[in-house]
């Protein structure tokens, strides 16, 4: 199987390019990286040669494999994005503004911004940290 | 009821202890305007403040800029960032500095200053996609200002601030729609004046006072529309708080001249969260106390 969208590092480098060929190597050295779900591209079965056996932590992105984790997750960025888009839903152009920050938030998981957004969330809950 | 304008900018400015910048940010600013400028002249300055020299050399040095070589004088890093980056990270961490240690009282001010940051990089991204690249470096710093006035209303008129604020959160509407029922005015025509004392150069001052005008008729009309853009991209992906819970709508005649559909906000959004991502590095340098 081939890596179909790219890794990168929270400072935005890519570390290893899409189309990159998985193999239980690469798996393991991922996995040591923290990486938990990649979205990959199946191999397309070749006549009488057994299909590599996909490490458990490595699945394709599909509906039915899903996590409830995810879903959650899913279901959270809606509520907290949707928010103050309830006042504007009317306006055509913000509805498209609020689909596609929900389309990015969603679609790259545990990475880049989201860890911001939780951030910023866990910030406001947290008593005010001491004044140096 | 309306304020007295006049009177409520002569009270602000007679406060005694309001923030402050450096003296010689205003100083950097102007030479940096200057055309027969050089690195060597801002050099000089730069080194006149020791804290602001060591921000500088830590930033050009930082991952975030990634040059392959230490850089060990500040006319070499001035040489090498360019004066709209210097003078992008003389703003920045001076303003973070005149407010560090300040406590809100009604506004949060962590996710205040989350909100001002996230708004600087989605302006930064607005201008380079609405066709001023040239100019997102000055888009940054209005962006990061562009509510100075609601936090030094809050800190230092909170007898009049606070019932605006509270009106605001009851009501459901934007602070900038309250501010205008009670006050008048908003916080953009005292975050103009708060500019103006700082002696901050005039392009940052204009997008300050009229970044709720997008559709001005005035020259700087995409860099207002770039922190009108900003600021909602920000609310939207949900970084801090601007001290309501309503995001602004959109100017449509912006929208129209744009073409802004769902290609459009798909590949701005993209790039906002991947600079928010990259500058993690940056923002914990300018904040932190070394």
């Amino acid at each position: 199987m081939k890596l179909a969208e790219p890794i990168t590092n929270s400072g935005g480098i890519t570390l290893m390019p899409a189309g990159i060929r998985l193999t239980p190597m690469f798996i393991a050295r991922i996995k040591k990286w923290g990486i938990e779900y990649l979205d990959v591209i199946p191999d397309k079965k070749k006549d009488n040669a057994a299909a590599t056996p996909a490490p458990t932590t490595v699945r394709p992105r599909t509906a039915e494999t899903i996590t409830a984790d995810q879903e959650d997750f899913a279901r959270a960025v809606v509520r907290e994005i949707s928010g103050p888009f309830v006042s504007v839903r009317d306006n055509e152009t913000m509805m498209l503004l609020r689909a596609s920050v929900l389309k990015r938030l969603i679609q790259h998981g545990r990475q880049g911004i989201v860890n911001v957004l939780r951030r910023s969330q866990a910030e406001s809950e947290e008593p005010p940290a001491e004044v140096r | 009821m309306a304020l007295d304008a006049a009177r409520l900018r002569a009270t602000i400015e007679s406060i005694t202890d309001l923030p402050t910048l450096p003296v010689v940010v205003a100083r950097i600013t102007t030479q940096i305007a200057n055309p027969s400028t050089n690195a060597a002249d801002i050099g000089k300055l730069i080194e006149q403040d020791q804290v602001l020299t060591g921000k500088v050399l830590r930033l050009v040095n930082s991952a975030y800029y990634g040059f392959p070589k230490q850089i060990k004088s500040i006319q070499h890093a001035v040489v090498i960032l360019g004066f709209s980056k210097v003078k992008t990270i003389i703003i920045t961490a001076s303003v973070f500095g005149a407010f560090k240690g300040k406590k809100g009282v009604d506004l949060d001010l962590r996710r205040f200053w989350q909100h001002s940051l996230g708004v600087a990089i989605c302006s930064k991204v607005a201008a380079e996609v609405l066709g001023v690249p040239h100019a997102a470096e000055d888009a940054f710093v209005g962006g990061l200002l562009h509510d100075i006035g609601k936090v030094v209303m809050d800190q230092y008129q909170p007898t009049i601030y606070s019932p605006i604020v509270d009106y605001a959160l009851n009501k459901g509407i934007l602070l900038k729609t309250a501010e205008e029922e009670v006050m008048g005015i908003n916080h953009a025509t005292i975050g103009e004046w708060i500019m103006e004392k700082w002696r901050l150069p005039p392009v940052i001052v204009h997008m300050v006072a009229e970044h709720h005008k997008p559709n001005s008729t005035s020259e700087r009309r995409e860099l207002i529309t770039a922190i009108h853009l900003g600021d909602i991209l920000s609310r939207a992906i949900g970084i801090g708080s601007g001290g309501d819970k309503r995001i602004p709508i959109i100017d449509a005649t912006v929208a129209s001249n744009h073409s802004m559909d769902g290609a459009f906000f798909d590949d701005i959004v993209r790039r906002c969260i991947t600079e928010m991502a990259k500058a993690e590095d940056f923002f914990s340098l300018i904040v932190s106390n070394e």
